[in-house]
């Protein structure tokens, strides 16, 4: 094996000291053995990156391609994202409508939306993907008395859809922190089964992913 | 198309710039995130979805007056660790092989490119199964697009180090591919 043959990897990907880079670029124009392994370094990428394409690509599919399985379940989690929407906006208004008229007398935030139905389904994020990208279900929600692994509701599909309620509302709607998860099951006809909304500080659950 | 929209609702509700500055980095990262993740063995689904809980992570990040020093890595790592979280499909290693044929990408392809690009897709899975997860990832990631210095950063582990594995881990792959 040649002896520049460790350092050619950093050397294609641009990844050494100028002076070591110009004597392996002199040596690999002399050297057809390191010649081959840089063609062929290059060609792996080059299929690496086909690879990822085709991977991303398959899971994008057009809705044209959609089997009818992937149509009912696009359009049960349409319709789950609608009532998650609704029904944290309903459930928090009524909560702010409560301590508004508790302590001041406020005109209800029910009573002066701050989106628009259709400004509102637009912040929805699973929706922003737009038609050409896949609907996003999330991984659901383990129940706290679960134990891992089990499926709570064997006899049933759940849909679980969380959505940042301060995506919905305007700055100071909500007290800093705060979120609402609502847990949304539907029954395979599309009617709501079980619509569950918890609130949650905003992190609160989240896994410790920050480096 | 869907890759210009930002699918960050509070960026979409409240354009601060905060939100600019994440919608930045996204229309960057988007792609090459996706990429390593899928590299990673998760499936498309699952890697939009950790790309998607990976900005909304930065967005707070930023908002709340993170430090943006080398956010590239930054974000690479956040995404590593929640795919990593996701243990049972990190490890599927690509237990499931994506029908090529059916979502060939040109319509110039044909029959026979389409059989040949299948057969080279089925090595290379085979050939990724055989490397340690450090191997693949810091070959996920240098395809992904991040400097060596940035790869180590994400791995946590010295330049030098990704160096060498890289390296080890491409000539794993040519002679399991027999390229």
């Amino acid at each position: 094996m040649c002896e520049f043959s460790e350092k050619l990897m950093a050397w294609l990907d641009q990844e050494l000291p100028a002076e070591e880079s110009t004597v392996i670029d002199g040596h690999v124009r002399a050297c057809a053995e390191c010649r081959r392994e840089v063609l062929a370094c290059r060609e792996l990428s080059e299929t690496m990156d086909a690879y990822c394409d085709a991977a991303i690509l398959a899971s994008a599919r057009s809705p044209e391609r959609a089997t009818p399985r992937m149509v009912r379940r696009a359009f049960v989690g349409t319709a789950a994202v609608a009532a998650a929407v609704l029904l944290v906006f309903l459930t928090v208004s009524q909560r702010v409508w409560r301590m508004d008229s508790a302590s001041s007398g406020v005109l209800p935030f029910a009573q002066k939306p701050p989106l628009a139905p259709a400004e509102l389904e637009k912040s929805a994020p699973v929706e922003t993907y737009g038609a050409q990208m896949p609907r996003k279900i999330r991984k659901p929600l383990r129940p706290l008395d679960a134990k891992r692994g089990e499926n709570p509701w064997p006899e049933e599909t759940p849909v679980y859809i969380a959505i940042p309620a301060d995506a919905l509302f305007p700055p100071g709607a909500l007290p800093d922190g705060v979120g609402f998860v609502a847990d949304v099951s539907l029954r395979s006809d599309g009617s709501a089964q079980r619509l569950r909304l918890q609130p949650q500080l905003v992190g609160f659950k989240r896994r410790g992913t920050q480096p | 198309m869907s890759g210009d929209f930002l699918p960050l609702a509070v960026a979409l509700s409240q354009p601060d710039r905060y939100a600019c500055e994440v919608a930045v980095l996204y229309r960057e990262l988007r792609r090459p995130l996706l990429r390593y993740l899928v590299c990673l063995g998760l499936t498309g689904d699952e890697a939009q979805d950790v790309v998607q809980d990976t900005f909304i992570t930065l967005q707070r990040h930023v908002a709340s007056g993170g430090s943006r020093e080398n956010i590239r890595s930054w974000v690479f790592r956040v995404a590593h660790n929640r795919a990593r979280n996701r243990q049972n499909s990190y490890d599927r290693r690509f237990a499931e092989s994506f029908d090529a044929e059916a979502h060939a990408v040109s319509d110039r392809t044909t029959p026979e490119q389409l059989v040949i690009e299948k057969e080279k897709f089925r090595r290379l899975e085979e050939a990724l199964r055989s490397l340690t997860r450090e191997e693949r990832e810091c070959l996920s990631l240098r395809a992904a697009g991040l400097r060596y210095r940035e790869i180590g950063e994400v791995l946590s582990v010295a330049t030098s180090t990704v160096a060498d594995t890289a390296g080890r881990a491409i000539k794993k792959l040519a002679g399991k591919c027999n390229v």
